[in-house]
């Protein structure tokens, strides 16, 4: 790594110091320092999942977790302090060279070339590890950033099903949890080293507060950055937004005294739709965690990185946008503490990949109101269409949140991507919607509302043609899917009847 | 009967692909400069900037080549590096090696081409109307089609598209290469065809082929994509071996090889139909604009399984079909399972589907109607043999009890709103044999060690489709001798000469015949020996699960005991096994003959749903009846139906492969090409074989299963399409594959498409 490194990772049962720079991305470590193979390299853009490992990782509240993750966009220096097993490590206790994942791979006979099997198996393994109740949809859902071309995935289902029979009575505990899975092989014992030793080791690893290079890019979970750049030179030094440990601003999700909760800018996108505190201030918000990514980059790519990254498309940015969310931006290594500036997400995009944002400057969190009383709760919903429903950049995507205050739609605000080079907000839109009346027992008048809600949505945007859609389908699609809001939002009240009779 | 050593080595990691192996010592890694437009001239490829970027650098291009610059053996129209034109997209235009791989992309991106534009054709039917074609059309005639649709009750004519299929592998294209002493070029490959990589190599390097040895090992996919296309990366890094007289390697990255390599060829066809008032069919044309690509490759085999597949699984009277292969400015599109079948039968049944529309005979009616029978001959004079088609599909329409379905689903669109249902089956009859004659043919190398252990080699190479668990299940059943004892080997030259490549289906029928050739010649020998320790005749020896019987009696000698006794009365336990399959015959001028060993039969149900409110789709589920006469290995079958269906529904829905009217690969990353992932899958796959069936020309009455059910995705576009049609009733059929969410939307809204 550099010489700013002090611990290492512990790759399968050892420590190690990489030699490797800490901007390399962790697969070439994996594969060429280290010399495993087992890992492999099938796109290095994060999108088939055949690099992925297992990081185990210690959290704020002291709770160790080992999650999945795709090793050919991330950053080698931010797994500094951390546990990984690849598919050799799996093995290293077990009497027969194999552990219950691959067993049943081997009884389904789920693999055939072979060259996805170690990531789906990595995948599975994680699933296993995650302290949930096992179902086949959960194991569908942690496999779905991982691609074979072989299957068909027929093998690959009844393997998954198998495991959730045979590991039923895993328990919920955490702790408990890995410990049953060591016992029973599905992980390697280095997963107890990692978990009693870990607790003496320094949190906040060497690379904090060090003052980078003016002109450092700043990388928080690499899956845009290493995409758009696979070969770093041994002389990229990013800063590594996730490794700035004395600033828990940007990794936590914080209650602000109960107006507002602050979320972390280098918080991940699973964290982020799985913290209950975000589900408190945006009720339902989990149901769309699924249409983002995949399993594996959900548990990298973060919060802030998608927002940043400016691309008109961004789905989590089209969810804050419809939120009205506010970002926080400073400089995150700038221990003066100078107030951050707070810019409402919709002034944030310049233009096409313009952000206001000065060097040294990062987004630090993002706002979400946390008034959302019973009386008036908040009314959320998010659309996006794709070629694949999963793991797919969108075509359009759309978010929409108001709320009904003595029976009138207020606060209403529509976001659209895939429209304009920037995700925007649709204002002449929800302007039409702002104070009209909203009476759920009047199924048919919603419903017209709902199609001049829609029909004005689809005519304030002009979107351009490209590989994921033309510009008239996207223009149209902007008007069903925001027809498609009206629908979930007020399917109770009959809408659907009226709106397709 | 499970042999789970390679995929135990598999779940472990340890397999190792190209680029997990050992380097040798000294190893240089090579990248490609590619082309960055469509087409042009070569003026100069200036490399200074290049060789400035590190001492280690070296460029070579087409100059440098020392034998024949041509890899093209249909056509030489393949230059392994061009020295005069480009003619598409990210075509490899000069090999840089370096210390290692970052430093070669990079110089290699230093590279410049100075060159001279020229114009792009991407569409076939420009290339058409140019006369551009990589070779001549193929017609085949029977009957007469003008005189017949002068009776027809109805005579429909329409437009049918389908894109092209990347191959997504998910090894990518690579090799490595090193010269040895006395000049003796070693490769490994990732090819489905080490003995054409092998010529490839011999003829680029002026060599002659006994001083190159190419292995291949297990490689992470192939699917087509690997058969005639991996000469090229496996001739550069010998090449580079070559000039650099160091070991040197070259691993293509996805972008890389998605943009350099070819694809399942676009087409797009015209047809007319022609049938009775009841729905017999009577005559049937079409015209298939086969867009080529760049160079000629397999293009021409492929077109010859289209025209052979022109009717699907029906007994039409009168037909009448071309085919034209169109040169464009593309990569040169490349056999893909299924090899030009596939475009066939999307034709015809969206023929069959237009005939319904108008007649407003229900297509299943009509399919059923016009099946293959026994005795019937096709088109091109083959008398169909033990023809299954009317079995695979009434037991479908059995299991699935189609009708109450279709009174189910029509019901359920009555009722739902915002999702409506569709349903559409698709009869499968396909064609086992290579298309090009000569290449039905394999060799085999049989093993028996003094310790009774067994090792195989074959030109098939182990790439997904199980065929080396095959290949040991009849050595070990030809044998008697327990699996467990028996190795099959990866291939090389060395090993077997002269294989075709492992594609075709044919896999395991060439090359597990060959095996069991070999293993009849060992097993003579030791059956006289055994009779003579026996004292019985050689006649009433059996094998069996590694002992000796004789008249069906177990008896004290074993297999092992047998195999020392034979070694020391200096019996060869060693033989060479050859196949070719017999009977076929194909006259090209009358284009008429017998190109099939034998026919696969199958049908498939796909029951659909549409989200109208937002215009996606899902699969509900598919239902197969699938002929797979003796299986070796039912989960092996099993795998590649499942397997083949996904790629059949990814090229039917998903798959979009897009180039810019200038030929700029849009489409050239995982993320902007979507393959199936699970989720995209039907919940439910039912799977059912038919009974066992007599197969004389494979092992043990088995059937080749590689590409026919690949076909069984297209049902999935009738399926949606249906839907579609329930959700709106006025939308304006289209046949285009693929069937993309945008499609579907403008079909509800009325949109062109
Ligand atoms: C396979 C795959 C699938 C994807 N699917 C989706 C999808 O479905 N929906 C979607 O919206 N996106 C998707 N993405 C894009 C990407 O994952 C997201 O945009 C993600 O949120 C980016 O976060 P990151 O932390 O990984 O960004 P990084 O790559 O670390 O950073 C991206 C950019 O933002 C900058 N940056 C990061 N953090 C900050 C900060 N705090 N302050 C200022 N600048 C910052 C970086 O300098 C960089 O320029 C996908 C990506 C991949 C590889
Ligand atoms: S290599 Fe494909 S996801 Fe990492
Ligand atoms: S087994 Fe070949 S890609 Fe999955």
């Amino acid at each position: 790594m550099n010489a700013k490194t002090n611990q290492g990772i512990m790759v399968n049962g050892q420590w190690r110091v990489p030699a490797l720079s800490f901007g390399s991305p962790l697969l070439d470590f994996i594969r060429k320092e280290v010399g495993l193979t087992g890992t492999k390299e099938g796109c290095r853009e994060g999108d088939c999942g055949a690099c992925a490992v297992l990081m185990g990782e210690k959290l704020s509240d002291g709770t160790i977790r080992y999650r999945a993750i795709p090793s050919c966009i991330s950053a080698l220096g931010d797994f500094e302090g951390k546990h990984l097993i690849t598919i050799e490590g799996l093995t290293a206790d077990s009497k027969e060279g194999l552990t219950p994942v691959m067993r049943a791979f081997l009884d389904e006979n789920a693999s055939q070339c072979g060259f996805c099997t170690p990531g789906f198996i990595i995948a599975l393994t994680a699933w296993l590890a995650e302290p949930r109740t096992l179902d086949i949809a959960g194991a569908i859902t942690a496999v779905d950033g991982n691609l074979c071309r072989c299957t068909g995935y027929g093998s690959i289902r009844r393997a998954a099903e198998k495991l959730c029979r045979d590991f039923a009575d895993l328990p919920l505990d955490p702790k408990k949890r890995l410990a049953a899975l060591v016992e029973r092989e599905v992980l390697p014992k280095s997963v107890l080293a990692f978990l009693d030793g870990v607790g003496s080791m320094q949190n906040s690893p060497a690379t904090a507060g060090i003052k980078p290079a003016e002109s450092a890019v700043l990388i928080a979970g690499g899956t845009d950055y290493y995409v758009r750049n696979p070969y770093p030179t041994q002389q990229f030094s990013p800063v590594l937004l996730r490794t700035l440990g004395h600033l828990s601003e940007i990794r936590e999700i914080q209650d602000q005294f109960g107006h507002h909760v602050s979320i972390g800018s280098a918080v991940t996108i699973h964290d982020f739709f799985t913290s209950k505190l975000v589900q408190q201030a945006v009720p339902g918000i989990e149901t769309y965690e699924t249409q983002f990514a995949s399993t594996l980059i959900r548990n990298i790519a973060t919060i802030g990185g998608n927002i940043a990254n400016a691309s008109p498309v961004g789905d989590v940015t089209a969810m804050l946008m419809g939120l009205g969310a506010l970002l926080c931006i400073g400089v995150p290594e700038d221990s003066s503490k100078q107030e951050a500036r707070v810019v409402p997400i919709e002034k944030f995009f310049l233009g096409y990949k313009k952000i206001d944002l000065q060097p040294q400057e990062a987004i630090l969190a993002v706002r979400l109101s946390l008034d959302n009383a019973p009386a008036h709760p908040l009314l959320f919903s998010f659309e996006k269409i794709a070629k694949r429903k999963k793991l797919d950049i969108a075509a359009v995507n759309t978010a929409i949140s108001f709320k009904i205050e003595n029976g009138h739609f207020t606060s209403v605000r529509i976001s659209a991507g895939g429209v304009a080079p920037t995700p925007i907000l649709l204002e002449k839109t929800a302007q039409l919607l702002e104070g009209k009346l909203c009476n759920r027992c009047d199924a048919k008048g919603l419903a017209e509302l709902a199609q001049q809600v829609s029909a004005a949505a689809e005519s304030e945007v002009k979107p351009i043609s490209d590989v994921r859609g033309s510009a008239d389908y996207r223009k149209r699609m902007t008007g069903r899917l925001v027809l498609a809001h009206f629908a979930r939002l007020f399917a109770k009240d009959g809408i659907t009847e009226e709106l397709f009779p | 009967m499970k042999n789970i050593a390679e995929s135990a080595l598999n779940v472990r990691g340890q397999t190792q692909y190209i680029d997990d192996l050992p380097e040798p010592a000294g190893c240089l890694q090579a990248a490609v400069r590619l082309s960055d437009s469509a087409h042009g001239r070569i003026i100069a490829i200036k490399t200074d900037k290049a060789l400035a970027l590190d001492p280690s650098v070296q460029v070579i291009t087409g100059k440098d080549v020392p034998g024949v610059n041509q890899i093209g053996f249909n056509k030489p129209d393949e230059p392994l590096l061009p020295e005069h034109e480009w003619e598409y997209w990210g075509q490899p235009v000069a090999l840089v090696l370096a210390k290692n791989r970052e430093t070669a992309r990079a110089a290699a991106k230093l590279v410049e081409i100075e060159g001279e534009e020229l114009p792009v054709v991407t569409d076939p039917r420009e290339a058409a109307r140019n006369s551009d074609f990589i070779l001549p059309s193929r017609t085949i005639q029977c009957g007469d089609t003008e005189e017949a649709f002068k009776h027809c009750a109805y005579v429909i004519e329409g437009r049918v598209e389908s894109g092209g299929q990347e191959h997504v592998y998910l090894e990518t294209q690579g090799a490595m290469a090193e010269v040895r002493e006395g000049g003796k070029v070693f490769v490994i490959s990732s090819t489905q065809g080490p003995s054409g990589v092998q010529r490839a190599i011999a003829q680029s390097l002026g060599l002659p082929m006994n001083m190159v040895e190419v292995e291949a090992r297990r490689l992470g996919g192939a699917f087509g994509g690997k058969e005639d296309q991996a000469a090229t990366w496996a001739s550069l890094a010998a090449l580079g071996a070559w000039i650099s007289k160091k070991p040197v390697k070259l691993y293509l990255n996805r972008h890389e090889d998605m943009r350099a390599t070819g694809k399942r060829h676009p087409y797009s066809s015209d047809f007319k139909i022609g049938a009775a008032q009841d729905g017999t069919i009577l005559a049937f044309e079409a015209d298939y604009y086969q867009n080529s690509g760049s160079t000629c490759d397999l293009s021409p085999a492929i077109l010859a399984r289209t025209v052979l597949h022109a009717t699907g699984a029906y007994k039409i009277p009168n037909v009448r079909v071309t085919g034209y292969m169109c040169k464009t400015n593309l990569p040169s599109f490349t056999a893909f399972r299924g090899f030009g079948a596939p475009q066939a039968f999307f034709v015809i049944e969206s023929a069959i589907d237009a005939l319904s529309q108008a007649s407003g005979i229900p297509v299943v009616e009509i399919q059923k109607k016009n099946l293959y029978r026994e005795g019937d001959s096709t088109y091109f004079g083959m008398e169909m043999e033990r023809v299954r088609a009317h079995e695979a599909f009434d037991r479908l329409l059995e299991k699935t009890q189609w009708h109450s379905l279709q009174a189910e689903i029509s019901d359920f669109n009555h009722k739902s709103r915002t999702v409506k249902k569709g349903a559409a089956i698709i009869p499968v009859c396909f064609g086992i044999s290579f298309t090009k004659l000569p290449m039905n043919q394999a060799g085999a190398l049989v093993h028996v060690y003094v310790d009774g252990s067994v090792l195989v080699s074959t030109g098939a190479i182990e790439m997904g489709q199980q065929v080396s668990r095959k290949i040991a299940t009849v050595v070990s059943e030809t044998l008697g001798v327990p699996l467990e004892n028996i190795r099959v080997e990866r291939t090389t030259t060395l090993t077997v000469a002269n294989t075709v490549p492992t594609a075709a289906s044919t896999g395991s029928d060439l090359n597990g015949m060959a095996a069991r050739i070999a293993c009849l010649e060992i097993k003579k020998r030791l059956a006289g020996k055994a009779g003579e320790l026996l004292g019985a005749s050689p006649e009433v020896v059996r094998f069996e699960n590694g002992m000796i019987f004789k008249n069906d009696e177990k008896t004290e000698l074993s297999w092992k005991d047998l195999i020392v006794k034979a070694n020391e009365a200096r019996i060869d336990l060693s033989a060479h096994g050859f196949y070719a399959t017999p009977d076929l015959f194909y006259d090209m001028k009358a284009e008429r003959g017998k190109p099939f060993a034998y026919h696969v039969y199958g049908a498939a149900a796909v029951v659909a749903t549409v989200d109208t409110m937002r215009g996606t789709y899902d699969l509900e589920s598919v239902s197969i009846v699938h002929d797979i006469g003796h299986s070796l290995d039912i989960s092996v079958d099993r795998g590649q139906i499942e397997g083949a269906l996904a790629q059949g529904l990814g090229w039917s829905l998903l798959e979009d492969l897009r180039f810019g009217t200038d030929g700029k690969p849009m489409s050239d990353t995982l993320s902007t090409y979507k393959v199936p992932d699970i989720s995209f899958m039907p919940r439910t796959m039912d799977i059912e074989f038919l009974p066992e069936i007599e197969n004389p020309a494979t092992p043990f009455n088995s059937k080749a299963v590689g590409e026919p059910p690949l076909q069984y995705g297209i049902a999935g576009y009738f399926a949606i399409l249906n839907a579609l049609r329930a959700a709106n009733p006025a939308g304006k059929t289209f046949y285009s594959i693929p069937l993309t969410p945008e499609k579907a939307a403008g079909f509800l809204d009325g949109a062109e498409v």
